[in-house]
């Protein structure tokens, strides 16, 4: 499929999300709190401890891990290879960044985590001493 | 041998003289080198397994099937063989876990069929994941050639495929890898082959099958980490008996159930260990449980149904909820038919766990989300423990020794079935009320990274933060008493009994970098018998905290002799207890240093520290 009507069909896809933009702002998780919403649309907040891209493993995923580093995270936002040509970055940059993320909870082996296909599903925030910069 | 070295030259009459006397030794020296001289008379056994065995033809043959598993390859054999069957699969890859205290890797081999060779996308495929571990006891490295028989068929060879596509493994060919070089003929006396064998104890002496709790060692560290960071489904840890003679040729089981994980230990025991055992059955093994005679000699007393502490794998693996199997070989079953039996067992553990492993996820999550009000220290054996089992014996007599002046048994080499005893070690002993945290203050950081490289969750405080605590004081701990199992100094520490302890609520502020560990988390309760000082795998009893053994100031006698008499006239109550001790202690009475460290010890300048356990209980509640 050509990208850009792939991205254009997966933009349309998010927009028909059980919340619309405007009510993600009112639907904050933070990514502790993350586990107890499995099934559910939300934004989930938090900061970025740890990327790592996967790229010898099957689908090659991106792993974004909030708070703590793996195997201490307690939320994770999955980029796999296939979706990474929908980012105008590399989401390995997010390490160290505050991000919100909007998509579906699911939880597996009691960790929370969150498949996003597309840039506009998440915002990202660099946490710096002299002043923030973002990724959005 | 002679040293003609020394002797600068030799006469004929000196060399008549070593001759003659070198005969005997000689001679002696036949007697240590026939094993079956040795070693009680053999079943003769064959099997289906048999035919597992690759032909010296196969390209892929492992060094100890070219040696028709009789012998079994160095280090450096094992890993050169290793390297060159990950070249050759796709479906491995070779990763170091850590290095030995002699500059060896601990390599460990990924398995997996998708090619997930990282922690968090194996975890993320949700596809079970088993982790074995062979040499942990290096002369025991049956684990070893089975596991590279079975890498070789479930990829090159394709003969067992379809295990990887269902199951990932991580395999650990040689856990003790410093032990495994120290090789001779002569490093377990008890067992038939392979022909030269490692050592028990690493180059530093240490037992890696007692370091799971205190965590001393790089190798048992290595492999808490990987089971913190791979999370596997399943954890075999693979042995060589000592002891008794019976028929069985491998045996195995969890840890008794009744344990930490309950859940888990019926899954072990209703689910594992029936399948495994059909399956080596079929196979032509003779698979039993985990058998240690009561008595120490012979099934008379029957044997002991066992609960290991958390020093050992299986304790371990139980009490932080992780699935484990400990496998025990028949160390007078020759070698070939014990690596067989093992490749048996590793097989039919990748297919039970494939296909049962929701219910063995949901046992898992049961004991994970378990938060007992109060834990269980150790088990011990209850008054009911006794029931008779069905016992695959070998005939055995007694006969009195010329040497010891005891029984000695003899075993005859014959089958001989009938009930047996079985002791079960499953009953609480210690049993103590969890509190909602415990509180490491920030001298003691030594012992808190410790708990936090078991896993466990950890908040560290930003800034000093005042407290109201339960704290230990010990008045009777000493250094334990020495026993045959467990000798002081044991595995290069000092070992501590508690004694009785009292426990005082008190307010305590800890300085900032304190460590404060929760005990609602899924391994609240590995840190009850981590802190716990009445827990016997406690880095309290590993003798961790020997600093509060030492009471520091004095008080002068021309100082605390006119403070006594003040106090006895301040205090009728404490004159009457005076002189009560006085006439009912004779010892006391004689000694005026005793005399005034009695009311020393009763004013506020008295050591504050002496013999109070430093680690705080947060009340519950």
């Amino acid at each position: 499929m050509n990208p850009t009507v792939k991205n254009a069909l997966v933009s349309l896809l998010i927009m028909f999300l059980p919340l619309t933009a405007a009510a993600q702002d009112d639907v904050i998780i933070m990514a502790k709190d993350a586990i107890h919403h499995d099934g559910e649309y939300a934004q989930v907040c938090g900061i970025i401890a740890e990327t790592n891209y996967a790229r010898g493993s099957k689908g090659k995923p991106t792993y974004l891990n909030f708070t703590n580093p793996y195997p201490k995270h307690n939320f994770t936002v999955i980029i796999w290879k296939d979706d990474r040509k929908n980012f105008d970055y590399k989401p390995e940059s997010l390490e160290g960044y505050q991000a919100c993320a909007y998509g579906l909870i699911t939880v597996r082996r009691s960790r929370p985590q969150m498949v996003i296909s597309i840039q506009d599903q998440i915002s990202a925030r660099k946490i710096e001493t002299s002043g923030e910069t973002s990724q959005e | 041998m002679l040293d003609f070295r020394c002797s600068g030259s030799v006469t004929f009459k000196q060399f008549l003289v070593w001759l003659l006397f070198s005969g005997p030794v000689h001679a002696a020296s036949d007697i240590f080198t026939d094993t079956e001289a040795l070693l009680p008379p053999l079943i003769d056994w064959s099997g289906g397994s048999e035919a597992l065995v690759a032909g010296a033809d196969d390209p892929w043959v492992t060094p100890s099937e070219k040696s028709g598993l009789v012998s079994t390859p160095s280090y450096d054999e094992t890993i050169s063989w290793l390297e060159k069957l990950v070249k050759a699969a796709p479906e491995l890859k070779m990763i170091s876990i850590g290095k030995s205290l002699q500059g060896r890797d601990f390599w460990m081999v990924v398995a997996s069929s998708d090619g997930d060779f990282s922690a968090q996308t194996m975890l993320d495929s949700g596809k079970p994941l088993m982790l074995a571990q062979a040499g942990i006891h290096s002369g025991e490295i049956d684990g070893k050639d089975a596991g590279l028989m079975l890498l070789r068929d479930m990829t090159v060879a394709d003969k067992r495929a379809e295990l990887l596509e269902n199951v990932n493994f991580l395999f650990v060919p040689i856990f003790n890898v410093d032990a495994h070089e120290n090789i001779s003929p002569f490093n377990r006396i008890n067992q038939r082959g392979p022909e030269k064998m490692g050592w028990r104890t690493s180059a530093r002496n240490q037992n890696f099958n007692r370091d799971y709790a205190k965590l001393d060692t790089p190798g048992v560290r290595a492999i808490v980490a990987v089971i913190n960071q791979w999370k596997p489904d399943l954890y075999l840890d693979l042995h060589v008996t000592d002891g008794a003679d019976y028929q069985y040729d491998i045996t195995f089981g969890g840890n008794a159930a009744g344990g930490w994980s309950p859940e888990i230990g019926n899954w072990i025991n209703n689910i594992y260990m029936p399948s495994v055992a059909k399956e080596l059955d079929t196979q032509g093994h003779i698979p039993g449980p985990l058998i240690m005679a009561a008595n120490g000699m012979d099934m008379q007393g029957g044997y002991l149904v066992w609960s290991g502490d958390p020093r050992y794998s299986n304790g371990y693996g139980d009490v932080r909820h992780l699935p484990t199997i400990l496998v025990e070989n028949h160390s007078l079953k020759p070698y070939r038919q014990r690596v067989l039996g093992t490749y048996v067992l590793l097989v039919q553990s990748m297919e039970i766990l494939a296909s049962e492993y929701q219910a063995l996820r949901t046992a898992v999550q049961a004991d994970q989300a378990r938060r007992p009000e109060s834990v269980t220290l150790g088990f011990v054996t209850g008054d009911s423990e006794m029931s008779e089992q069905d016992f695959k014996g070998i005939a055995s007599e007694r006969y009195k020794s010329e040497i010891t002046g005891a029984e000695v048994v003899r075993w005859k080499g014959e089958a001989e079935n009938k009930p047996v005893a079985r002791v079960l070690i499953d009953q609480p002993g210690i049993v103590v009320e969890k509190p909602a945290a415990y509180v490491i203050p920030a001298q003691w950081a030594d012992v808190a990274n410790r708990v936090v490289a078991h896993g466990i969750d950890v908040e560290q405080f930003s800034e000093p933060r005042t407290m109201e605590v339960d704290v230990y004081r010990l008045p009777d701990a000493k250094i334990a008493a020495p026993s045959d199992w467990t000798p002081n100094p044991f595995e290069g520490r000092i070992r501590i009994d508690p004694g009785e302890p009292e426990m005082t609520r008190t307010t305590i502020t800890f300085p900032a970098g304190s460590f404060q560990f929760s005990t609602d988390q899924e391994l609240g309760e590995l840190l009850v018998l981590l802190l716990e000082p009445q827990s016997v795998d406690s880095f309290f009893q590993w003798g961790f905290f020997l600093e509060i053994f030492t009471r520091t100031e004095y008080a002068e006698p021309y100082v605390m002799e006119p403070l006594a008499r003040k106090m006895l006239a301040d205090d009728p109550g404490l004159r009457t207890a005076f002189e009560e001790k006085l006439a009912s202690d004779p010892d006391f009475a004689s000694s005026p240093q005793q005399r005034l460290m009695w009311f020393y010890e009763k004013t506020p300048f008295y050591d504050r520290n002496y013999l109070v356990y430093p680690v705080a209980r947060v009340p519950a509640g």
